[in-house]
């Protein structure tokens, strides 16, 4: 689930960016408003099936959720397993990644996704 | 691909290519993994070669020019592997088509498995966590 205000939240991805000294592109397109309340809201499922799990898997999903201005409040989790909703959510990330209109929002997503392709692999 | 990023990744793979080979002379532990290692850069070397327009020349040497041990040894490939998914992320935001950012995405997860698999932790975001 989106936090209150949704995609105004979205200045965080913005700052996963600004760390690897990336300059942030202030206006994300409409486009990417969607992509990026899509990939919060899937993630946040991510977060919600984690959570009372391994508190490192846990602290790192957070982490992506926070990225990307979404919060597990109220969450449905997945119904998945672990293993599998990881690397269903990896390749939606990658395909998100692809259809960013942002440079910063596609190195952000595409982050996440390589994240989360590796954290399925260890989870398996 | 047209990347800008691509000049750094050229760089950071003729940095891959002298220390993997250094690692590879220096601990007999890690010489087959290095050596493995040291083959899949230099090919991904080659194929940047191709790829540039104005390709970057190799440096002599990269320091430090010693490696003292496995622990060592391994703390610099860690280090060698950031570098390289930080470069492939750059890449990712700069590529003009779908076909380029999967490529530069694929490359980046393979620079973080080989990161990880020299010891390095699991981050949130490779390629962009300091």
């Amino acid at each position: 689930m989106l936090a209150a205000g949704g995609v105004q939240a979205a200045g965080r991805w913005d700052d996963v960016a600004r760390w690897a000294g990336i300059d942030p592109v202030p206006r994300p397109t409409d486009a990417d408003r969607a992509l990026l309340a899509e990939a919060a809201e899937d993630q946040a499922a991510l977060v919600a099936l984690a959570s009372g799990g391994d508190p490192a898997l846990l602290a790192l999903l957070s982490e992506q959720l926070d990225a990307l201005g979404g919060s597990a409040t109220g969450a449905s989790p997945s119904t998945a397993p672990l293993s599998v909703a990881l690397a269903a959510s990896a390749e939606l990330r990658t395909n998100q990644a692809l259809e960013a209109d942002s440079p910063d929002l596609a190195r952000t997503l595409g982050s996440i996704a390589v994240g989360l392709r590796v954290l399925a692999g260890t989870t398996a | 691909m047209n990347a800008p990023s691509l000049d750094l990744v050229l760089a950071l793979e003729h940095e891959a290519v002298w220390t993997y080979g250094l690692v590879g002379g220096a601990v007999p532990s890690l010489r087959s993994a290095a050596e493995a290692a040291w083959r899949a850069h230099r090919t991904e070397r080659d194929r940047l070669l191709r790829e540039v327009k104005e390709p970057v020349p190799p440096q002599p040497a990269y320091e430090p020019t010693t490696v003292a041990g496995e622990a060592e040894a391994r703390e610099r490939l860690q280090d060698l592997e950031g570098r390289i998914a930080a470069a492939w992320v750059r890449v990712v935001g700069e590529a003009l088509t779908g076909k380029d950012r999967q490529d530069a995405l694929s490359r980046l997860e393979a620079a973080e498995t080989a990161r990880l698999a020299w010891g390095g932790a699991l981050v949130a975001f490779p390629g962009l966590d300091a």
